[in-house]
């Protein structure tokens, strides 16, 4: 007879500051506690190796998307794609976008992206230029990955800046997912109102794509023909929104603390520019951007051969997987040059990340310039995560030449 | 033409085995493979279709 053993146990609550703060410092340790620990704070399943978070994220029969409905239903007012776990179906409706984001068809946007640069992030580079010390996130940064969505989706300019302040106050969703108290609940609030919002005017603009066909991404889920109700194209455009703005922004944020604090390595990605899609990829390795994603146990099953419960919520921590020893040789150390392989900081599985090469394209495009036009820039102050955990990054980040 | 899939860099998203499913399938944990090493005669555009369509680039195709 076997005797299962006891899973391990821990209590740590998801807005615990030392978590925004330094992530690997309390995830490490828990890692080496096993593959599958109980988190009794939020009674999840909490996963921590790569092998572990891969295993349910590529098995959709196994583990489903239900624990994310109410974040999404809050973020996106209607059912996306990301809460369908049925192939067929979700490849149905991946399939509305998923040619305009192949990567051949991504690699036509950079002539679009170094217009965005040039209109948003060119002042924030004078002004460091001419010896000034700015705060580059809310200047600059923040705004870029949101004009990028709003030109895909041929957004009138002149709603260009409601939407950037609808992204940023949709944030507050982000902050309040993980925190039950009244505080999360406040927060939640706030970003519904812009999700309201947001969601009113993707609305009008779907009517209008429908009597007004174009070739932009509205217009391809306004007539698309695979029975969406209207709620839910909607919410799949608000999402596309949200996806990728605050995301890349963080990432921006976190490519100018991490190369200052790494001169060698911006140095040597100066002189040689292939080893910028490299260090794109330890950048979002190192400083994994959302470190919480979440699936349901359908049946009693093994996760990394630990037996979990149907019903039991998954934590899959990506950050700690991004740094699981098991998968990376040395993996806290920051190095441009390591051989390629995946990371999971777009996520795995059917559910991976819509919007990753555009992501990687603004990136590159980002810090080509910045090596090109203040290749030594330095941090005026140490930066702070702001409380941040589920989509995290610098909450500010102020530079000089 | 050969294809193979660098499994260290597959994604899982299954692209290959939804433009391709002849080619290409996944296994239990989604990670994608070939197969067949070789395509056979006549499904060569489809191979590279499927090439383009992944996302990690993870596949690759020689002749």
């Amino acid at each position: 007879m076997t005797v299962a053993t006891p899973i391990p146990t821990i209590n740590l609550p998801w807005t615990d500051p030392r978590l925004s703060e330094d992530p690997p410092a309390v995830l490490n340790p828990i890692r080496e506690m096993g593959p599958v620990v109980l988190n009794e704070a939020h009674d999840q399943y909490t996963v921590t190796t790569y092998a572990g978070v891969t295993e349910a994220l590529g098995d959709g029969e196994r583990f489903d998307s239900e624990s994310l409905r109410p974040i999404h239903m809050d973020l996106f007012g209607g059912v996306t794609m990301e809460m369908i776990d049925d192939k067929q179906r979700h490849g149905e409706i991946r399939g509305v976008w998923s040619k305009a984001f192949r990567r051949d068809s991504v690699a036509n946007l950079r002539e679009l992206t170094e217009s965005v640069l040039d209109e948003r992030l060119t002042p924030l580079i004078e002004r460091v230029r001419a010896g000034e010390t700015v705060e580059a996130l809310t200047t600059s940064i923040r705004s870029i990955p949101t004009i990028m969505i709003a030109h895909l989706l041929d957004l009138d300019p002149a709603v260009h800046e409601d939407f950037s302040r609808w992204s940023d106050q949709q944030i507050a969703l982000i902050t309040g997912a993980l925190d039950e108290s009244a505080r999360g609940e406040r927060l939640r609030e706030e970003g519904r109102a812009a999700t309201r919002a947001m969601n009113a005017h993707v609305a009008k603009e779907i009517k209008d794509r429908q009597a007004n066909p174009a070739d932009d991404l509205i217009s391809m889920m306004a007539n698309s023909d695979i029975g969406l109700e209207e709620r839910d194209q909607v919410a799949g455009v608000t999402q596309l929104v949200q996806a990728g703005n605050e995301t890349t922004a963080r990432a921006m944020a976190h490519a100018l603390v991490v190369f200052a604090q790494h001169p060698e390595q911006r140095e040597m990605m100066r002189r040689d520019r292939s080893l910028i899609g490299p260090a794109i990829e330890e950048l979002l390795r190192w400083e994994t951007i959302v470190q919480w994603t979440s699936r349901t146990v359908v049946e009693d099953t093994e996760l990394a051969g630990v037996p979990v419960p149907k019903g039991g919520v998954l934590a899959l921590m990506l950050g700690a997987a991004n740094r699981d020893p098991a998968r990376w040789e040395n993996p806290d150390a920051f190095d441009i040059t390591r051989p390629r392989q995946n990371h999971l900081s777009f996520s795995f599985g059917v559910h991976a990340c819509l919007g990753l090469n555009l992501t990687r394209l603004e990136l590159d495009c980002y810090l080509n310039r910045l090596l090109d036009t203040i290749p030594e820039w330095q941090l005026a102050e140490e930066p702070d995560y702001d409380g941040t955990f589920l989509v995290r990054g610098p909450g500010r980040v102020v530079v000089t030449a | 033409v050969k294809v193979a899939v660098d499994q260290g860099l597959c994604i899982a998203s299954g692209e290959c085995a939804l433009a391709a499913p002849d080619l290409f399938a996944q296994d239990a944990a989604g990670i994608a493979y070939t197969k067949a090493d070789t395509v056979p005669d006549g499904r060569e555009d489809v191979a590279e279709e499927a090439m383009h369509a992944c996302p990690a680039a993870a596949i690759r195709a020689e002749r």
